[in-house]
């Protein structure tokens, strides 16, 4: 992982020429993430290079997300089945549930007025979780977890960038859609609203 | 190329935007509502307990009980009850005062007694409201003949006469006691549960829940009181019992006699 992470920044280096863009993101968790998970504020940083002759543009990326459980203690319930059927209550508590990754994809730009274009893009996500739960179910089992899982995942954005100073310059808006798979365990989604700033050195 | 390219992306977006499921603003609503709806006592003391699901939360049912102690507020694998059919949301339950398959065997009518109903789904489960009930015991019951206190005449045209001893009734795989009069003889009984404030029936074999074995012995002359006659249980004070039998058929040499009889127990 630290050797991709490593990759990673060395090709940003070599292609970001000084041209830096920051996106504060409001974390909107859905599905069964959105269930456990409160929204937050977060942010993400990334290069995406100024360029009016391409309406291709590729952007590259790294975000960190730390999660906040929306309850202390989720109730939760096993199952003891012999001769006859005993449900045992138990209960989960999260101590620490972060995502962080790394994405690289692609814009499609329209320029629509004078500096003003909208954009979708896609882009392919690698990033990990770092959990740690403590789970208890009264006559089957307790575990105290701490640990971490790689996963897989594609995001989908729609955005609207205004550029301030003709390629120096730039505010932007976007919505992303975030779909990841951990392998043989979860899957797990979330939306988020970014506002941010690009600028060249 | 590029309109391509464009097309698929908004394809995309526009498919992955419309299939997000949204977090709901409620936590509560992740989960099932389950009501504690009512908790009856029935004439023999057991009690019914009734509950309705409103909600089955966010994903569908996985199972449905109740549970029951005699703290306030019980947990779930207290005397626990899974029930397996719902009926337009709405659920019940039997705790049968005589249940040896459950922690609590009978229920002590000088107790408080907590009942709750619980429900689970695929994120989790939440318990209903409690419903308290005290004093649960059967219904006295009133025997169709009216006898002396400490009566007995096995009908065989010798008299009565009154009980001298009765012993307590004591569990083995039955609640057995004995009742010795002066002169007509000892029967003894063997009830399949607790005696409680009760109509039982009798049976020649081995009894269960609702029934009792009675034989006697009187000299030389010994019987079982055929199958199918009632025996009336009055609990008159705790662990002291009003036994009345009426007309009890029982044969002997092929001719048939009625027994009656009415004693405390024990005595």
């Amino acid at each position: 992982m630290k050797k991709i992470i490593t990759l990673f920044f060395i090709f940003i280096c070599f292609n970001s020429f000084s041209q830096v863009a920051l996106k504060i993101i409001n974390f909107r968790p859905t599905g069964e993430l959105g269930m456990l998970m409160k929204p937050t504020i977060t942010g993400e940083l990334f290069y995406k290079d100024f360029d009016d002759e391409s309406k291709v543009i590729p952007r590259f990326g790294l975000g960190f997300i730390k999660c906040t459980p929306r309850l202390d203690t989720f109730l939760v319930q096993g199952l003891i089945v012999s001769q006859t059927t005993t449900v045992s209550p138990g209960y989960i508590t999260y101590q620490k549930y972060n995502l962080f990754y790394l994405y690289g994809g692609m814009d499609y730009k329209i320029s629509i007025y004078k500096g003003f274009s909208l954009y979708p893009g896609i882009d392919v996500n690698l990033g990990g979780t770092i959990v740690e739960y403590q789970s208890q179910y009264p006559t089957i089992s307790s575990e105290d977890y701490s640990g971490g899982s790689v996963y897989l995942g594609i995001r989908t954005r729609a955005g609207a960038e205004y550029e301030i100073k003709e390629e120096k310059a730039a505010i932007f808006i976007e919505a992303t859609r975030n779909m990841n798979l951990i392998p043989q365990e979860a899957f797990f989604a979330y939306n988020d609203y970014g506002i941010g700033f690009r600028y060249k050195f | 190329m590029k309109k391509q390219l464009l097309f698929i992306l908004s394809l995309l977006l526009i498919s992955v935007i419309f299939s997000c499921r949204k977090a709901k603003k409620d936590m509560k609503d992740y989960y099932p509502t389950v009501n504690t709806v009512s908790a009856t006592i029935t004439e023999d003391g057991d009690v019914i307990v009734e509950a309705e699901i409103t909600s089955s939360g966010e994903k569908s049912l996985e199972h449905i009980g109740f549970c029951m102690d005699t703290v306030p507020v019980p947990k779930m694998l207290s005397n626990q009850v899974v029930v397996s059919t719902i009926n337009g949301g709405n659920f019940s339950a039997k705790y049968s005062n005589i249940n040896s398959t459950l922690s609590y065997n009978s229920f002590n009518p000088n107790k408080t007694y907590y009942f709750r109903s619980w429900a689970t789904n695929g994120n989790g489960y939440t318990y209903g409201n409690i419903i308290s009930l005290n004093n649960i015991k059967s219904t006295p019951v009133i025997p169709t003949c009216t006898l002396a206190p400490s009566y007995l005449n096995l009908g065989t045209g010798n008299g009565s006469s009154n009980y001298y001893t009765v012993t307590s009734p004591s569990q083995n795989s039955t609640w057995d006691f004995q009742a010795s009069s002066n002169s007509s003889g000892t029967l003894n009984f063997k009830f399949g549960s607790q005696p409680r404030n009760k109509v039982f029936t009798t049976t020649t074999g081995t009894p269960n829940l609702n029934q009792v074995n009675v034989s006697f012995y009187s000299g030389f002359i010994s019987g079982t009181l055929n199958s199918g006659t009632y025996v009336y249980v009055n609990e008159i004070s705790t662990g002291v019992y009003d036994i009345t039998i009426c007309q009890a058929p029982w044969l002997y040499n092929s001719t048939t006699f009625y027994l009656n009889t009415r004693f405390t127990c024990p005595t």
